[in-house]
């Protein structure tokens, strides 16, 4: 492969990356993974609080039970969140068209 | 007034367990952060159109804290003084919970870091790689877990 042929789909690549065929430019990847990223922080720590006095307040449980119920819940809600941005990240990505064959021929 | 079986020094070791918690827990979720961003930022020059993939080690890096904030929450919320009735053992078995997540979470982050680093850097150049490298992620992250499992189990003891 020559030089020129090499940097021809470069510069093609750039253009894609702002806005390529699914329609996700770089403002929709940065809002994804802040709403992402956001859920997975929040989510747990509210999960766990909530749970704490909704759960103690509701039962009647002994505080030890209460808290940990309200963990596992908070690292439950966690994976859940984990595993909803693994997916989006997995399937919601598309690799530029032709890319394969770019590294196979280098 | 502190006895024999609550003694004055019993606290000591359940608020070293619950900062050991938070602070080697945050340590390993540091360098997964910081070694898998570096990866991610040498990647980003070429393939920034994969940075959602990639942006997961440090995700996963970032929960391994979040096991060490619940276990030190949870340990700090039954924190007591002696006079009102906590043991000694109780405060070695805070100090064992602290302790089992925050090195547990220091090895999962050090493990997600160094597979992060690589498995992001190699990804660029073959998206195949992309399952696998999650895969390692995942089993990494599963240390830490065991980690909280058995913090939780040592917290429940009386």
């Amino acid at each position: 492969m020559s030089s020129d042929s090499i940097t021809t789909p470069l510069t093609s690549r750039q253009k894609d990356t702002n806005m390529d065929k699914t329609g996700m430019s770089e403002k929709d990847i940065f809002s994804t993974v802040l709403v992402h990223c956001l859920l997975i922080i929040i989510s747990p720590i509210l999960t766990f609080f909530v749970f704490n006095f909704w759960i103690f307040s509701g039962l009647g449980l002994e505080a030890m039970t209460n808290n940990i119920y309200s963990a596992f819940a908070a690292v439950v809600v966690l994976h859940i969140a984990l595993a909803n941005f693994i997916y989006r990240a997995y399937h919601n990505t598309e690799t530029i068209p032709g890319f394969d064959k770019l590294d196979k021929e280098d | 007034m502190a006895s024999t079986e609550n003694p004055i020094y019993g606290p000591f070791f359940g608020v070293m367990g619950a900062a050991s918690a938070m602070v080697f827990s945050a340590l390993g979720a540091a360098y997964g952060t910081a070694k898998s961003g570096t990866g991610i930022a040498a990647m980003s020059v070429m393939r920034p159109e994969l940075i959602m993939k990639s942006i997961i080690p440090v995700v996963m890096a970032g929960i391994i804290a979040i096991y060490g904030l619940v276990v030190s929450v949870l340990i700090a919320g039954s924190l007591q003084s002696p006079q009102d009735g906590y043991s000694a053992f109780q405060g070695f078995l805070h100090l064992g919970a602290g302790l089992a997540v925050g090195l547990s979470g220091l090895a999962a982050g050090f493990a997600i870091g160094i597979v992060g680093d690589a498995g992001v850097r190699g990804t660029a150049q073959q998206p195949r790689l992309f399952v696998g490298m999650i895969l390692i992620l995942i089993f990494a992250e599963v240390l830490g877990l065991y980690g909280l499992i058995v913090a939780i189990y040592l917290y429940t003891k009386k």
